[in-house]
């Protein structure tokens, strides 16, 4: 192998699986149910879902709208679970009112901080990865945003679990819920080459035509996480034989070949 | 960095193992279509097949035939006149007598007319008749048929001397229509030389079972014996054309001879 970098390092490194706002990459769906997203939190509702299957692009929706709003308004993006109780409602008191609380806070202590410093607009917080609170958490959390001291943002895979939560907890509450599907063959196509000539790797872009995207929708299920995995994959093989093998490189559209080799190294084919 | 020497051999793998359902498939179907191409029923196949299998339908018909009508020799003959032979009554002892059949007969005559009949030779037509299949002309006799040969029957039977036998065997004869017993009574009838009750129950034999060679011998003996020798070997030679009886060739030319009076 020479030691020159290859023409398609660059694409490579486009498709790192990485949730970073500035790789966000406006869908035409996605961007409906991002809109419907920021309408709703703007309205008086107690609670709002959002909810899909992984790989789907819930954390980089949360992710693009707290970057859009925390200009404009209170929001609080909680991307790592924070399962202890009096964590959870310090992180709150810390982010929300300022308030640093030496000891256990728990839930009464909490409501009666937020009481006393209450401002004029509900902040927002914006919960991932929500199925991994505990329930009696998640109970208080319901409770906070019935008191209207905050508005929440919750993410949810769509298991049956979470789902048995949302009964649980939040079935009789005002509330709005956004489901995120999987993309479509063409959303894949766009999402590629969007992020692509974003980074300007046009002919790149080019070499994804129809058929390479139906295939790696075929193999990924629309699922933009293995989408990112895999599309990464093709790059580092195309870099290896740009590299090694260039006669046998096709540089004008991806072979299949080149595609099921990428699944099968990424392990999302089974050979 | 991937080991792309390694992912190409495991590309081909699995190449050969989606393609395998696919490749199996196709041997399948190309071992599959010769043996289609050979058994496939073309045109000449079906032909033969079909003559075959006619051949071999009328073989069974033909066995079937043979087994059901083994004296049936003159079967294409009977199918010219497309109908079976049977004895018509050309004398008018039939209608004299205790008959459990009914057969027909045009005009029932009193048994008083009979020998009157029999002596003028007015009413002698002899005929060979062909009819319909037996069940179908005879008709189990009904209520007023009976009462009425009960009549008759006590006029017929005023004769001295009868067997108690014979009157069993003619109360079978009439319940059961077994030509066996109405050759039986038109034998023991000739025997005891009654040539007009031989004669009628030969023929009503004959109308049970044309086939049964007694019977037309029978007949034609009775026929002899009342007077009716013309009658009786225009009869014959009828049966004889259909049935090449050796016994009827061999009455006729007794009777054509004169041996037999």
């Amino acid at each position: 192998m020479s030691n020159s970098v290859s023409i398609y390092e660059k694409p490579k490194m486009v498709f790192l699986d990485t949730v970073d706002v500035k790789n966000y990459v406006n869908i035409d769906r996605a961007s409906t149910l991002y809109q419907s997203l920021k309408e709703s939190v703007q309205k008086p509702l107690k609670m709002i879902l959002l909810f899909g299957k992984p790989g789907t692009g819930k954390s980089m929706l949360l992710l693009k709208l707290h970057s859009d709003l925390s200009d404009k308004q209170k929001i609080y993006l909680y991307s790592t679970p924070l399962i202890d109780e009096s964590e959870f409602f310090k992180s709150l008191a810390t982010d929300l009112f300022h308030v640093r609380y030496e000891g256990a806070l728990n839930f009464t202590q909490f409501v009666k901080i937020a009481k006393s410093c209450k401002s004029q607009s509900v902040p927002i917080i914006l919960l991932d990865e929500a199925q991994l609170y505990p329930s009696e958490l998640m109970e208080k959390i319901r409770l906070l945003s019935d008191s209207r001291i905050v508005k929440f943002v919750i993410v949810l895979h769509k298991t049956e679990k979470e789902d048995l939560i949302a009964k649980e907890h939040f079935q009789t509450r005002i509330w709005e819920s956004i489901e995120l599907e999987n993309a479509s063959s063409n959303e894949i196509k766009a999402y590629i080459q969007k992020k692509l000539m974003k980074e300007n790797c046009f002919d790149s872009a080019n070499m994804f035509t129809d058929k390479a995207a139906n295939l790696i929708h075929k193999i990924t299920n629309g699922n933009y996480r293995d989408t990112n995995k895999l599309v990464h994959s093709v790059f580092e093989i195309y870099e290896w034989y740009d590299m090694n093998q260039p006669y046998k490189l096709n540089r004008v559209m991806i072979p299949h070949k080149i595609i099921e080799m990428a699944a099968i190294a990424t392990g999302l084919i089974n050979a | 960095m991937h080991d792309i020497q390694e992912l190409e051999r495991r590309w081909i793998k699995y190449k050969i193992k989606s393609y395998s359902l696919f490749i199996t498939l196709l041997i399948f179907v190309i071992v599959l279509i010769p043996f289609v191409v050979f058994f496939s029923p073309n045109p000449l196949h079906v032909s033969e097949k079909n003559t075959t299998s006619v051949i071999v339908k009328n073989s069974v018909l033909k066995e079937q035939n043979k087994t059901i009508q083994i004296p049936k020799v003159n079967t294409t003959q009977i199918k010219q006149t497309d109908e079976k032979l049977f004895l018509q009554p050309s004398l008018s002892f039939i209608d004299n007598m205790d008959t459990p059949l009914s057969i027909n007969v045009p005009k029932p005559i009193p048994e008083t007319k009979i020998q009157n009949t029999i002596d003028t030779k007015t009413k002698y037509t002899p005929q060979i008749k062909a009819s319909v299949q037996p069940s179908k002309t005879i008709v189990k006799p009904n209520t007023a048929i009976e009462q009425k040969s009960k009549k008759i029957d006590i006029q017929t039977h005023n004769v001295d001397n009868v067997d108690e036998d014979m009157q069993d065997v003619i109360q079978r004869f009439k319940k059961t229509n077994n030509p066996t017993l109405g050759l039986f009574l038109a034998k023991k009838y000739y025997d005891m030389k009654q040539y007009d009750l031989a004669y009628n129950y030969a023929l009503l034999t004959n109308q049970l079972d044309s086939k049964v060679d007694m019977s037309w011998i029978i007949f034609s003996k009775s026929l002899v014996k009342l007077g009716q020798k013309d009658k009786a070997i225009s009869t014959l030679k009828s049966y004889i054309n259909n049935s090449h009886s050796k016994q009827a060739i061999s009455l006729l030319d007794e009777i054509e001879t004169g041996r037999f009076k």
